[in-house]
């Protein structure tokens, strides 16, 4: 892979990128870290990558990252939450629907909101899936079924759909 | 494997999106009879309810990705025509040098021409000479053609002209020309286009002995040069000699010079192709040339002389 043709695949995927690392649960800023991480990562391995899979390398580092990246979170949370669980408890409830959307994916386990943002966003196949999450395909199909299903009923709880 | 209550989620999906065979979509409806609480949940999943692109999320700091490549480089409008500026110059000076350096090797291989032509004569000219058309006429022209390679194309034009009138005159200035002696002195101060008294009041002793070194230095590629140009002026004799032919042949005839003359006509178009063709060749090729201007003449030469007799006789 040339030099143009990194840069040409920051030019098609990095909104492609971002977007799925949001969706994924991440904060904005977190998501561009993650991002730049991970076309860093691309560079990096750039001489072993065909252009046709940098996509797919792209979106599998980038959940890699969002895993790692959870795992410390939760950590810290819970000790924020031991700490000062009075300020984590309090909400904001004025949001709208796409905020809303996003606060019903954050209810979502973040494996599952990845497969389904692949799945429906990216139009990715459930073995093109099973591979970039390193999961198989029943596990992929399992977690769609489930983040669709709970996705649904958490907008059915906002009363953002009917 | 068949559906129980832990893989359902799988079979529900499959049962939904229409992947099951219909003895499994059977066993999906029975699972369903014995389980009606996961009714619910199968009915909660859409296949139609799906995320949408957020088109407003987009990264929009993709400069900071992005790497310089090779070809993104611009280079800058006066280094660009600095780069043309400075070709040109470099042609020209390689232009100037070339010609500096040719002109004296010219100069010098003229001035040894009296000998070469000398050498030439030996070689070609009994072979034209011997020509049953006219020998002593055509010797004549010859030695014309011979005096005129030393001078420039506009006197050898005239001299030509002469040798039409002044036959014997030009004859004997060719002769003298001819014979005139060349020796390393002569060829020094001819090659710095000066006359003996001045090249000497100019020059040491010294001087004199490195431009002779420096002369002798030089001969064996004049030698080699000169090679070729004997093979030149081979041809430019021939061609000239067939220039002549016609004024030969008319006289012979007493016909006009201007009515067309077919086979001689043929014949000159012949060799004006040959000399262009080769001229523009290298001068290793002219050598070749010579020897094949030698052949065509000789197989040429019985045609044209049946031709030339076979009118003669027509008109006499």
């Amino acid at each position: 892979m040339t030099e143009k043709d990194y840069n040409d695949c920051v030019s098609k995927y990095s909104d492609d990128v971002y977007r799925f690392v949001v969706y994924s649960g991440m904060d904005r800023d977190s998501a561009k870290d993650i991002v730049q991480d991970a076309f860093i990562s691309l560079w990096q391995k750039h001489s072993d990558i065909d252009v046709a899979k940098t996509k797919s390398y792209l979106f599998s580092t980038a959940y890699n990252m969002v895993n790692s990246n959870f795992r410390h979170v939760k950590v810290v949370k819970q000790y924020e939450e031991n700490v000062f669980k009075e300020t984590v408890a309090s909400m904001d409830e004025s949001f709208e629907s796409k905020d809303c959307l996003y606060k019903a994916l954050d209810n979502i386990p973040s494996i599952q909101k990845s497969a389904l943002v692949l799945k429906d966003i990216e139009g990715y196949s459930y073995k093109e899936i099973s591979a970039m999450l390193n999961l198989s395909i029943q596990q992929v199909e399992v977690y769609i079924f489930r983040a669709r299903v709970a996705l649904k009923k958490e907008l059915l709880k906002n009363e953002l759909i009917k | 494997m068949k559906i129980n209550i832990d893989n359902y989620e799988l079979y529900f999906l499959r049962y939904i999106e229409g992947r099951l065979s219909d003895e499994e979509r059977r066993e999906v409806e029975t699972f369903l009879i014995k389980h009606p609480d996961l009714k619910e949940i199968m009915d909660m999943y859409d296949p139609f309810f799906t995320l949408a692109k957020d088109e407003e999320l987009v990264f929009d700091d993709k400069d900071s990705l992005m790497r310089p490549t090779k070809s993104s480089f611009v280079m800058p409008l006066w280094v660009r025509y600095a780069s043309v500026a400075a070709v040109a110059l470099f042609v020209v000076s390689v232009g100037l040098v070339w010609m500096q350096r040719q002109q004296p090797t010219q100069n010098i291989v003229l001035a040894d021409n009296a000998i070469d032509i000398d050498i030439i004569e030996e070689k070609y000219v009994p072979m034209i000479s011997d020509s049953i058309i006219d020998g002593e006429k055509l010797e004549e022209v010859m030695s014309t053609t011979r005096n005129a390679m030393h001078k420039d194309v506009q006197s050898e034009t005239m001299l030509l002209a002469q040798a039409e009138s002044e036959p014997m005159e030009n004859e004997q200035s060719s002769v003298e020309i001819a014979e005139e002696p060349i020796n390393m002195d002569t060829a020094t101060y001819m090659h710095e286009d000066l006359d003996e008294e001045t090249f000497y009041a100019m020059n040491t002793e010294e001087d004199i002995l490195d431009i002779e070194d420096q002369n002798e230095d030089t001969d064996v590629y004049l030698e080699e040069y000169s090679n070729s140009l004997i093979a030149y002026n081979v041809g430019r004799a021939t061609e000239n000699t067939m220039d002549d032919f016609d004024t030969i042949y008319c006289e012979y005839t007493d016909l006009d010079i201007a009515e067309p003359m077919p086979l001689l006509e043929q014949f000159k178009e012949m060799f004006t192709t040959l000399f262009r063709d080769k001229k523009s060749k290298v001068e290793s090729d002219l050598i070749e040339y010579a020897d094949y201007v030698k052949l065509a003449y000789q197989e040429k030469k019985e045609e044209i002389s049946m031709f030339i007799t076979s009118r003669v006789e027509k008109i006499f």
